[in-house]
């Protein structure tokens, strides 16, 4: 190729020029499909936060499942709780380690200094990772849908589409929660401190301690209608 | 500073008659930065195409990679590089927004001879084309055959700044070897010669006024030949100014 094909005198450098809506906003979008290929095609990302909350779903679903039979019917309750805990286990994933941690690791990598030093859209960096860890909680949460049904919960599928978007919305408290952290922390040590938050929450959501029982009913607190209300009771 | 990433203490700082945080300021700059890792898992036409999309006018990802030579591994990992090939690839990130001014930094540190050739030449012809370049280097014959001008800096303050040939003009000294019966006592304690020295067959001389001791030279030995003048180098150069500062 020659030269001049590639930076003939009509592209020679210029001096700056504001940038057309329609570029600015392709910029936006390269970085979030960046990111989300990126992270993508790091397996030691992509597949635990992918699998590992509907794998741990359908393995506890059925453990306790068995254990609540209890009326008036306890066990859709704790069906629905592990659902959504796992649920948010599943939005934590992407929003705690690929968002938080990758800030921490960028930093370090002096890739963060270059992007802020390049005619970067200011929010592109952010925004773009707030995308790719939404998508990751869509696919999660699909993931979640599908192992509800296949288990048989019994609730209606605009409530479970419901859950689904909430729970996507839901991923961006925890990115602010990455970013908090990422933002702080050397890349190095952003693991651990990213777990400080990941393992307590996933315990305060019940997900690991409290689903091998029924939370009411015979040896418990009574039962009503609302097993959520119940549920703070205790 | 001029980057946006330092805030100046005194004094301000312009880009393109703006504030360097300005971003229509920095759609005119390409940057190659001496420490970054770029994300290791992305393509090297990846990590391009996302670049251009950050300026208004850039060039296509595939034009930037034919021009720093660097289309043969378009499709490999980013992390799966040579240490010279990541810098070419980081080259390439800063020429493909055609930005008016480029900063370099350390541009060639860890490429082999002929990545850093292609490199030059990359840099002759961008400089050709009407491009600005700041360039930071502690290669000196870098600064020597690329640059028009040179600022040289001590201590975090700027210490001399001229055209390569007026910074190497503040070392008056010449380099005068030739093979020559003289001895090195002897022409030592001519005037205007600072030190003789013989290394092996060849006379060594560091002289103030070289004109003058060639012409004695020449007057003394008869038999004197294969006779060499040599201006000082940047090196040289450099090393003075920096002693003067310190």
């Amino acid at each position: 190729m020659s030269t001049t094909s590639l930076m003939s005198p009509r592209d020679a450098p210029h001096a700056p020029a504001p940038m057309p809506m329609r570029r600015v906003f392709g910029a936006y979008l390269a970085e979030a499909r960046f990111e989300t290929v990126r992270h993508l095609k790091t397996p030691a990302f992509a597949l635990p936060f992918l699998i590992i909350p509907v794998a741990l779903y359908l393995f506890f679903s059925t453990v306790a499942l068995n254990a609540a039979n209890t009326p008036p019917d306890p066990a859709l309750r704790v069906g629905i709780r592990m659902f959504t805990g796992f649920g948010i286990v599943g939005v934590m994933g992407p929003a705690l380690f690929a968002f938080g941690m990758a800030v921490a690791v960028d930093r370090d990598f002096g890739l963060l200094r270059l992007k802020r030093a390049l005619p970067m859209p200011p929010m592109a960096y952010l925004l773009g990772k707030m995308g790719m860890s939404m998508l990751f909680s869509a696919l999660v949460m699909l993931m979640m849908v599908a192992a509800a049904l296949f288990k048989g919960l019994d609730i209606p599928l605009v409530r479970l589409a419901a859950v689904w978007a909430i729970s996507v919305v839901g991923t961006l408290p925890f990115c602010a929660i990455g970013l908090f952290i990422g933002s702080r922390v050397s890349g190095r040590s952003a693991p651990a401190w990213v777990n400080l938050a990941y393992l307590p929450v996933t315990w305060h959501v019940g997900a690991l301690a409290r689903h091998h029982r029924p939370v009411c009913g015979p040896g418990g607190p009574p039962c009503d209608e609302d097993g959520l209300t119940q549920r703070r009771a205790v | 500073m001029l980057l946006g990433l330092h805030q100046v203490d005194s004094g301000t700082a312009t880009l393109f008659g703006r504030s360097p945080g300005d971003l229509e300021a920095r759609y005119g700059i390409g940057v190659m930065m001496q420490e970054v890792t770029l994300a290791v898992e992305m393509t090297v036409s990846q990590l391009v195409a996302l670049t251009t999309s950050y300026y208004p006018a850039p060039m296509s990802a595939d034009d930037a990679m034919a021009l720093t030579r660097t289309t043969e591994f378009a499709d490999r990992a980013y992390g799966k590089l040579s240490a010279g090939q990541k810098r070419q690839v980081q080259f390439t990130l800063a020429v493909c927004g055609r930005p008016a001014l480029l900063f370099l930094d350390e541009p060639t540190v860890g490429l082999d001879v002929q990545a850093r050739e292609t490199l030059w030449a990359t840099i002759r012809q961008l400089l050709a084309q009407g491009t600005s370049i700041v360039l930071t280097t502690h290669y000196l014959e870098e600064a020597e055959a690329l640059a028009s001008r040179v600022a040289v800096l001590a201590r975090g303050r700027l210490v001399a700044m001229a055209t390569v040939d007026d910074i190497r003009g503040v070392v008056s000294r010449k380099r005068i070897s030739c093979l020559t019966t003289l001895t090195a006592n002897e022409v030592a304690a001519w005037a205007n010669v600072t030190a003789a020295t013989r290394e092996g067959a060849r006379l060594q001389i560091v002289a103030r006024d070289a004109d003058d001791v060639v012409r004695r030279l020449l007057a003394a030995d008869g038999t004197l030949r294969d006779l060499e003048v040599q201006r000082a180098g940047l090196a040289e150069a450099f090393t003075e100014i920096t002693q003067e500062a310190a």
